[in-house]
């Protein structure tokens, strides 16, 4: 039942999308997409193979083919949607999540996906690297030029409050 | 010793194998320097799991959910709800049931010994000697040395369910990789594996099959002394390397 299994992924994929369009129209818009092109190809999915890799390339080439071009660029940082989770959690670690999804939007595509992939949804790196179709070296220096910029984003971020 | 970003990150992120996996931890025990960068590219892997951690929580809208799923959608609700419930609550020895009931899983064997191959990744786990008895290696061994079970380790395939100490003054914690689940004792500078099982869980579904099946359960029951560690005690065995 390949769609009750790509249904349990769901969460993940949302999780995923999130982390790649920031809005959360434009990013289950981005799921919804991909759940359709899995379910239309899924004679493609090869038994045996995580599921999850299959789907987060899916996610990734839809993404980079079709759902980025839809979306408005103002719409990419949207901090009233942010508020949703206020009063839930201190506001410290508000503040917190907030610079994070800020300083994410400010990165490059290719490092956005990368840190998506490994930091936000915790592929190993050679599921990570199978998603983006890239070799192992390849993915391992651009995670750690993608950490070198976040990192950076988030201390110039801490720097100016 | 220098190591590259690269080589730190990995091991942060827990994807060095052996022996270059001991190796850094040794350098990195030594130099508070490379320490400080190891925990930074640690923090900063929590920072961001954190910043979308809440979107697993959300309802998923209903024109996301094909036809028929909202059994499997509940279930994993009730899963990360459970999840984050267990990594408030210090772990206790009565969780256990509670994974197993939760899990729609099957165990479907127990394997008893051989060398075992994990064909998902292509690479083994656990060796065997000419006795039959499993060893754990690699990535498993390297998280049964260093993963705790009260903290989540989001990088790592390993899952420890519980640690405990053993009637034998030893230590033996569970874990699960994928579907398959099982028991490891520290035996000198080893994990011993006395018990091992694979249960059948949908694919995709691998981070899920977390439960403890009935074999490891009663592995369990026969060697535990007390209850399981909590986090503090859990943590200090660690620092002593798991020596009685």
């Amino acid at each position: 039942m390949l769609a009750n299994e790509l249904a349990a992924l769901l969460p993940r994929m949302r999780r995923f999308a999130r982390s790649i369009t920031f809005h959360r129209e434009d990013a289950d818009d981005l799921v919804q997409v991909a759940m359709e092109r899995a379910l239309g190809r899924s004679e493609q999915y090869a038994e045996g193979t995580r599921l999850d890799s299959w789907l987060f390339r899916i996610i990734k080439n839809a993404w980079i083919d079709e759902v980025r071009g839809r979306i408005r660029r103002d719409r990419i940082f949207a901090p009233e949607e942010e508020g949703a989770h206020v009063g839930v959690d201190s506001s410290e670690a508000q503040q917190q999540r907030m610079a994070v999804h800020k300083a994410m939007s400010l990165l490059s595509e290719e490092h956005r996906l990368v840190i998506g992939l490994v930091l936000v949804d915790g592929l190993p790196y050679k599921e990570a690297a199978a998603v983006l179709e890239i070799p192992m070296g390849t993915l391992t220096s651009r995670l750690a030029r993608a950490r070198d910029a976040l990192q950076k984003l988030l201390s110039d971020e801490r720097a100016v409050p | 010793m220098n190591y590259s970003d690269e080589i730190l990150m990995a091991y942060a992120d827990g994807e060095l194998a052996e022996p270059q996996r001991s190796e850094v931890e040794a350098a990195v025990r030594a130099d508070p320097a490379l320490a400080s960068i190891v925990d930074g590219h640690r923090a900063l892997r929590r920072d961001v799991s954190a910043a979308f951690a809440g979107v697993l929580d959300e309802p998923v809208p209903a024109r996301l959910q094909a036809p028929g799923t909202a059994k499997v959608l509940s279930f994993e609700a009730a899963r990360s709800a459970r999840a984050r419930t267990q990594a408030a609550a210090p772990v206790t020895k009565r969780t256990w049931p509670k994974w197993a009931a939760l899990a729609a899983t099957v165990v479907v064997g127990v394997l008893a010994g051989g060398v075992w191959m994990d064909a998902g990744k292509g690479d083994s786990l656990v060796s065997a000697d000419a006795g039959g008895r499993m060893t754990a290696r690699g990535e498993l061994a390297g998280a049964l040395s260093q993963q705790l079970a009260s903290e989540a380790s989001p990088g790592s395939a390993v899952r420890i369910g519980v640690s405990f100490a053993t009637r034998d003054g030893g230590y033996c914690r569970s874990f699960s990789v994928g579907a398959r689940a099982g028991l490891a004792c520290r035996d000198g500078e080893a994990w011993r594996v006395p018990v091992l099982t694979e249960t059948a869980a949908a694919a995709g579904e691998y981070r899920q099959a977390a439960s403890a099946p009935q074999a490891v359960l009663e592995a369990i029951d026969e060697r535990i002394a007390g209850t399981t560690l909590d986090a503090a005690a859990e943590r200090a065995a660690r620092e002593r390397g798991w020596k009685p």
